[in-house]
């Protein structure tokens, strides 16, 4: 057999192209359990969690040029992922929902493609170690399985990394330009991660990659002024853990971590390349517990200090074999629970199978905007194809919107709500259990309204969700 | 002291201790919360499962609890069942065993009499539910201390791995353990204190431990609640009563002078040996809990009582050579039985005021009435006390002391106080129709809590009759549903 060196990295071709197939199909296999868990024995088929509707249904608006206020407001770091769908869905004549998992599949092999390549270039010896607790983490799993918006500036910001160490350094400022396209977190984070491809010359690239990045950020905040939300608190470091959050990093992970820079801390000045590991790991986790976005990004550099840790455990002589084994046991569980859990809180993620039927049943129904709660406007758009008063993009560009959605909501005047319905274009009230979370009472607000008034029809109750249509009173 | 005679003095202090814990768990109507580990044994004698899913409480609720005591209490109840009873009386009482042991790794078996003193006679374990998984957790707690101080012996670090496992099966004070070793880590860093590698890797392995179990058992109530999750979901108004703030006389009460005086003492002279450091981390923890209301009140006076009891002998230890040094050598006996004296008196006699003064919120006319009901799965309205109670008894109550995971557990507990304490007929008919009330409870307890002498609206006989009267305890019927 033909063994071909690869010049850069002196590794055998043959055992990177097989060690890189491995980790595709474990990737492919982690990726799939929560679409396979939620389809095949929950019977629903939507996508999980709002972010992936919204980036749908722009899409399917871009695909079929209908406005849409994320293309009107200019959100440039909303648009680009929503673009590439649009995209594939043109050139492979697919529907959107299966360019969204097709893409995110894609970009996720990619980007582990890439991770295995940098821990490489980066010459740390625990290469596979790295990718496993890559693969296993929790922050991973949820970004890839819930087709999140920072699947492609992740993958932009770790392409940037890549040629900042091959030495490309033209390209990867390229790179690191489309990355700051998707706002000031991924911009921020790829110009965090260049520490670790300090160098001769790096100076020079990385004030030229500052400018980019301010010219870029400011050209994307002029168009489109929301900014990421930076804030300090107890919550948001506890939060930052999957255990205690919707999403995170692992708990063991972190420990590991701990115990990986404690066992390295001497040395530092040896090893250049833990130092730079260092640095990154404390502005990055500084980071994400004052933006919790930034936890995909921080949740690539625990993996390295994860599996020094880890490795450091491994190696020590320890004095009791038997403590040994058994922390060693309790912290693969640990480990790897969130390849357990993850896929089945994923699959478990709303919209369930009761708020998909009451949208099926709305999707035929005559046109007209929908009441409801922010949270369930992208589902109400996306599967109801109706439009919605307030979803979370909505909400986001005008916070006022929100309170008027609040205002409808407990109005208990009729011929103010019918003036208010018949210019806002609102037919259908959706409640949901998210949504009777306002009213302390079964009579309360527009609850009452429902109730004692002939204006509303109730067409659709079933599984604590119930369709009230309006008729407007002439 | 020859050690036969010191065992001897042990065994009346164990023996005594066992004496007064019983006479209570026996005599004394049971604390409120007893019944929730009690109706837990039954359901895990009756199907070998701890209860996950409670239909009665709340309305129906999902239960995250630690396990293992309510199997040993079920194990002891398939035996017999007073048996239960003595043996959450025979782990409180080995509390003073454990401190014993501990306090003999500092000093000699006659001086560990004192801190054996202190610790077998805690007034503070007398205002807390005594069938709680905590006093397990507490003997759990001290014997991985007494075991890592051993961890030499290979039975002990044996020993040591399986209380790891076993803390965070039994209580929620696992989180307290977790957080101490990180304190003694710390501490013995700033001391420059070099921890054995044995030692250091049982500490490590003990925490791993208690992390993962934690994050187990407490899945989904980690998920809900976040890092509030620590809170309990205890109801705002209940914390601030729950979570009390410090009152120095309250603390010299449920401790004793000696214990205090000697344990501080101890605390002082304990940063110079690395064992000692594991006491004095317990001692800081304790206060930062307790400063920081993560654990109750009581929960936090004996946790302090017993750490301080196991500091007094590094006290002891550093007095004994002193006096023997000293003109006073020759009354150094005497010194002795004088510490242990006071030891007694500042001790045991609280204890046995406590003992006396004994009372629990629900008295037994009250159990009799909610037993007396023979009306399986109604719903009763109560105080939130008594919740445990009433489902013991297999009724449904509407709220109960275990609030993680209650479904809407603050709302619920003002809607129990706005009946008792409306003056308006409306808002309680509300109320009652929105939890399908079958009856209500007025008791001496309810009287006193929200301070009224009767129920205005139960002048309306269309709604309620009285169903049932005795002593101090009334039921009446909800009629109007």
């Amino acid at each position: 057999m033909m063994k071909a060196k690869l010049k850069f990295t002196g590794l055998d071709a043959n055992r990177r192209i097989a060690n890189l197939i491995i980790l595709s199909v474990l990737f492919s296999l982690v990726f799939s359990i929560s679409i396979f868990v939620r389809g095949y024995f929950l019977g629903n088929n939507s996508l999980p969690g709002t972010d992936a509707y919204f980036s749908v249904n722009v899409a399917r608006d871009i695909v079929n040029f209908r406005d849409n206020p994320a293309i009107d407001s200019g959100a440039v770091p909303e648009l680009i992922w929503p673009l590439f769908i649009a995209f594939f869905s043109i050139i492979f004549r697919v529907h959107e929902e299966f360019s969204i998992i097709a893409l995110s599949l894609i970009f996720g092999i990619l980007s582990l493609i890439l991770t295995y390549f940098i821990i490489d270039k980066l010459g740390f010896r625990k290469r596979n170690l790295a990718i496993a607790f890559f693969l296993i983490s929790p922050a991973t799993i949820w970004m890839f399985s819930t087709y999140s918006k920072f699947i492609l500036p992740f993958f932009f910001s770790l392409l940037t990394l890549y040629l900042l160490l091959a030495g490309k350094y033209a390209i990867s400022l390229i790179m690191l330009g489309i990355t700051c396209l998707f706002g000031a977190v991924s911009g921020l984070s790829v110009i965090v991660f260049s520490v670790l491809g300090f160098k001769k010359g790096f100076w020079n690239w990385l004030w030229k990659a500052i400018i980019i990045f301010f010219v870029l950020t400011s050209i994307i905040y002029f168009l489109f002024p929301v900014f990421p939300e930076f804030s300090f608190s107890l919550e948001n470091i506890f939060s930052l853990f999957s255990s205690l959050s919707e999403y995170g990093i692992n708990l063991f992970a972190f420990l590991l971590a701990f115990i990986g820079i404690v066992i390295t801390w001497r040395e530092r000045r040896e090893r250049r390349e833990l130092f730079l590991i260092y640095i990154v790991f404390i502005i990055l986790l500084a980071l994400s517990i004052l933006n919790k976005d930034f936890v995909f990004f921080f949740n690539f550099i625990l993996i390295f200090l994860a599996a020094i840790g880890f490795t450091k455990l491994l190696e020590r002589n320890w004095a009791s074999g038997l403590i040994k084994g058994l922390a060693l046991l309790i912290l693969i569980i640990g480990l790897a629970t969130p390849l357990i859990v993850m896929p089945l809180r994923i699959a478990s993620s709303a919209p369930g199978n009761d708020m998909l039927e009451a949208l099926k049943f709305l999707r035929p129904q005559e046109g007209g905007a929908v009441l409801s709660a922010g949270e369930n406007g992208h589902w109400i758009e996306g599967i109801a194809r109706k439009e919605v008063f307030i979803d979370g993009f909505k909400s986001r560009i005008d916070p006022v919107l929100e309170a008027e959605a609040l205002a409808l909501l407990r109005e208990r005047n009729i011929e103010r709500l019918n003036r208010e319905f018949s210019s806002k274009g609102i037919k259908y009230i959706l409640l949901d259990p998210s949504t009777r979370k306002i009213f302390r009472t079964k009579d309360e607000g527009i609850l009452l309204l429902l109730l004692y008034t002939d204006r509303f029809e109730k067409v659709y109750d079933k599984d604590s969700i119930e369709i009230w249509k309006f008729r407007a009173a002439v | 002291m020859e050690n036969k005679v010191a065992y001897a003095i042990l065994a009346l202090i164990f023996l005594s201790s066992l004496l007064l814990n019983s006479y209570v768990l026996f005599y004394k109507p049971l604390h409120e919360e007893s019944y929730f580990p009690l109706r837990n044994a039954a359901h895990i004698e009756e199907s070998f499962a701890p209860i996950v899913k409670d239909e009665l409480s709340y309305g129906g609720r999902s239960v995250e609890e630690p396990f293992l005591y309510y199997y040993i209490l079920a194990a002891a109840a398939k035996v017999n069942e007073n048996l239960a009873r003595i043996v959450a009386a025979l782990i409180i009482s080995s509390l003073a065993l454990v401190v014993f042991l501990i306090s003999n790794t500092f000093t000699s078996k006659g001086l560990s009499l004192i801190p054996a003193v202190f610790a077998a006679y805690l007034p503070a374990v007398f205002k807390v539910n005594m069938i709680s998984a905590n006093s397990l957790a507490f003997l759990i707690l001290f014997l991985l201390v007494y075991s890592f101080f051993r961890l030499e012996d290979k039975r002990f670090l044996y020993l040591f791995i399986a209380l790891s496992f076993m803390l965070p099966l039994t209580s929620f004070l696992s989180i307290f353990f977790t957080f101490a070793v990180l304190v003694f880590l710390l501490i013995t860093a700033i001391e420059g204190k070099k921890i054995g590698a044995l030692e250091w890797e049982a500490l490590l392995f003990s925490v791993f431990v208690n992390v993962l179990i934690i994050l187990l058992i407490f899945r989904n109530s980690l998920l809900s609640y976040g890092p509030s999750f620590i809170w309990q979901n205890i109801p705002a108004d209940i914390l601030a009563e729950y979570f009390r703030n410090f009152s120095p006389i309250e603390i010299i009460g449920s401790i004793g002078l000696a214990s205090l005086a000697l344990g501080a003492i101890g605390f002082v002279f304990s940063f110079k040996e690395k064992n000692s450091l594991l006491l004095n981390a317990f001692f800081i923890a304790t206060l930062v809990f307790l400063w920081l209301r993560l654990i109750p009140f009581n929960i936090g006076m004996i946790l302090l009582s017993l750490v301080l009891a196991a500091l007094s002998s590094v006290s002891l230890k550093v007095f004994n050579p002193y006096i023997k040094g000293s003109k006073f050598s020759k009354f150094r006996n005497t010194i002795v039985i004088v510490l242990f004296i006071t030891a007694i008196l500042t001790s045991a006699i609280p204890t046995v005021f406590a003992v006396i003064n004994y009372e629990s919120k629900l008295s037994e006319d009250t159990f009799k009435a909610i037993g007396g009901l023979n009306s399986t799965g109604s719903v009763i309205l109560a105080p939130y006390e008594f919740g445990h109670a009433i489902t013991f008894s297999g009724d449904k109550n509407i709220a109960d002391s275990l609030f993680l995971l209650a479904p809407s557990a603050d709302k619920r507990v003002k809607d129990i106080e706005v009946v008792y304490s409306s003056q308006s007929e409306t808002p309680v008919l509300e109320i009652l129709r929105r939890y399908e009330v079958d009856y209500i409870l007025f008791d001496q307890y309810a009287k006193k809590k929200f301070g009224v002498e009767e129920l205005p609206y139960l002048s309306n006989r269309e709604c309620f009759s009285k169903f049932y009267d005795e002593g101090e305890a009334k039921v009446y019927r909800f009629r109007c549903k």
